[in-house]
């Protein structure tokens, strides 16, 4: 039975900036993470009874909102999409994820998230968008603790070739440079 | 157990978090009312602020409705939607500049000492000429470079090959030395591990350890669902990154399954070894199969 208007109202008021501020972090602007947070609740609607069972509403809604933003994610991959300044940016990255300076991080990992496969990102989003723990994470996906490392890993090597790959893009575009500086009058 | 690690990547980059300070999902279900968190008061309070800060769309019943209405009677609760096309984590095809060859033919060279730097033929090369000429030759060969330019380089081989018998060579750095790890010899945690492989003829391998739990964690691959790595079956192969050590005390034995049917039989017979008998059974198992190659260490905190 879908709830009725005062009882969707009470869930938007108790978690609906929750979900909008974290979807948010997940997808980088306002706008998609106000349809990521209407998407949520139109899902509550339709397995609201499944909803009802559960112990924490909040984890159902993070679950879902996590496929609905790495759906999200990867259909923006397709676009084409400069990765530019990796390495500038990961040398940025050394702290947890907390305060205002975190958000160039999480746009970074955002970026390098769109070209993981789909079980990484699960993983990826809680370990940094939701700072969990590898143990949390592990319990949240379903996955082994060692798994989640193990995808972390992968993540962190994927990383890392995106990145020299940077590097050699900005040689090459250097050397361009260099050249039309010299045979240009 | 230990943590595989990224050489390259380093340490710092990308720190999770290590259960010392609340996760975001406990910090939202303690805004919530979900859970309490009275001991993580500060990390609580900055985290309302952020969140109240938030921009939530006014609440509208009717469209909610609307959207549910048109999900499908499978909205998908757990997997996420079919897999789109996505590009590659690999080089890109770099397009070839247009010009990369000109159009007509290069002028016979001139005998070398017949002919002043710079000039043909006794007449100054003209900037068309050399954007005819030089400027195509250039950018094709930075392209060729911004293709070619190999984004794993090979990593080091060593020169010994002993040959003979399957083994599993474990180093470990101790500042600027690597060192090679003895069976029995004492580690610590943080300790950077690499690991060689002998196959004597085998193609592919297994690579994983047990710790004094008896929790398995896989090395080589990464993953249960992909197949054993690839090795020299002739020589001696050292494999790529390092794994670090966890804090996790007592024996830890490194495994070398090689040419096992798939990655998940070799996870198999080592765990089933190790539940029958402990470390002593994965010795046992490592001296009745040849295939087997052990290296047992003790971990120390």
């Amino acid at each position: 039975m879908p709830p009725t208007e005062a009882e969707l109202h009470d869930l938007y008021e108790r978690y609906g900036h929750v979900i909008q501020h974290r979807c948010r972090r997940i997808l980088g602007n306002d706008e998609d993470a106000m349809d990521a947070t209407q998407e949520t609740f139109a899902r509550v609607i339709k397995h609201y009874d499944a909803f009802r069972q559960e112990a924490s509403p909040l984890t159902w809604m993070y679950r879902i909102s996590t496929n609905y933003c790495l759906n999200q994610i990867r259909n923006r991959s397709g676009r084409a999409e400069k990765r530019t300044q990796h390495r500038a940016e990961l040398s940025d990255v050394t702290g947890g994820i907390a305060g205002a300076a975190d958000w160039e991080r999480l746009h970074t990992i955002r970026r390098l998230l769109a070209h993981a496969d789909e079980k990484t990102r699960a993983v990826v989003v809680h370990l940094y968008f939701d700072d969990m723990t590898q143990q949390q994470t592990a319990r949240l996906v379903g996955m082994s603790v060692p798994t989640v490392r193990k995808r972390l890993d992968a993540f962190l090597r994927m990383a890392r070739r995106l990145m020299e790959r940077d590097d050699v893009q900005v040689v090459a575009a250097l050397g361009v440079l260099l050249v039309a500086w010299l045979v240009l009058p | 157990m230990s943590e595989r690690t990224d050489d390259r990547t380093g340490d710092g980059i990308f720190r999770v978090n290590d259960g010392s300070r609340p996760s975001r999902l406990d910090l939202d279900r303690a805004l919530t009312g979900e859970a309490d968190l009275t001991r993580h008061d500060d990390a609580l309070a900055a985290h309302q602020a952020e969140v109240a800060a938030a921009e939530l769309p006014p609440f509208d019943f009717a469209a909610l409705q609307a959207r549910a209405a048109s999900l499908p009677e499978t909205a998908l609760l757990e997997a996420p939607l079919p897999e789109a096309p996505r590009p590659e984590a690999t080089l890109p095809e770099a397009p070839l500049p247009e010009a990369t060859l000109p159009e007509a033919p290069l002028p016979d060279a001139p005998p070398q000492d017949a002919v002043p730097e710079g000039t043909t033929g006794g007449q100054v090369i003209s900037l068309a000429a050399w954007r005819r000429t030089v400027v195509p030759l250039l950018l094709a060969a930075l392209a060729l470079l911004f293709v070619a330019v190999p984004i794993d380089r090979p990593l080091d081989s060593p020169t010994n090959r002993p040959k003979g018998t399957t083994g599993l060579e474990v180093y470990v750095q101790r500042g600027d030395d690597v060192l090679r790890v003895q069976s029995g010899e004492t580690l610590s945690e943080g300790d950077r591990l690499r690991f060689a492989t002998r196959a004597d003829g085998h193609e592919t391998v297994v690579v994983l350890s047990v710790d004094g739990g008896g929790t398995v964690s896989l090395f080589y691959p990464e993953l249960s669902d992909e197949p054993p790595v690839a090795v020299e079956p002739h020589e001696r192969m050292l494999l790529q990154d390092a794994i670090r050590l966890d804090d996790a005390v007592g024996p830890e034995s490194f495994v070398a399954i090689f040419s096992p049917a798939d990655t998940p039989a070799a996870m198999t017979l080592v765990r089933e070894a190790y539940e029958h008998g402990g470390h002593p059974a994965l010795a046992e198992l490592a001296r009745a199969d040849p295939g087997v190659a052990l290296l047992t260490v003790e971990k120390a905190p």
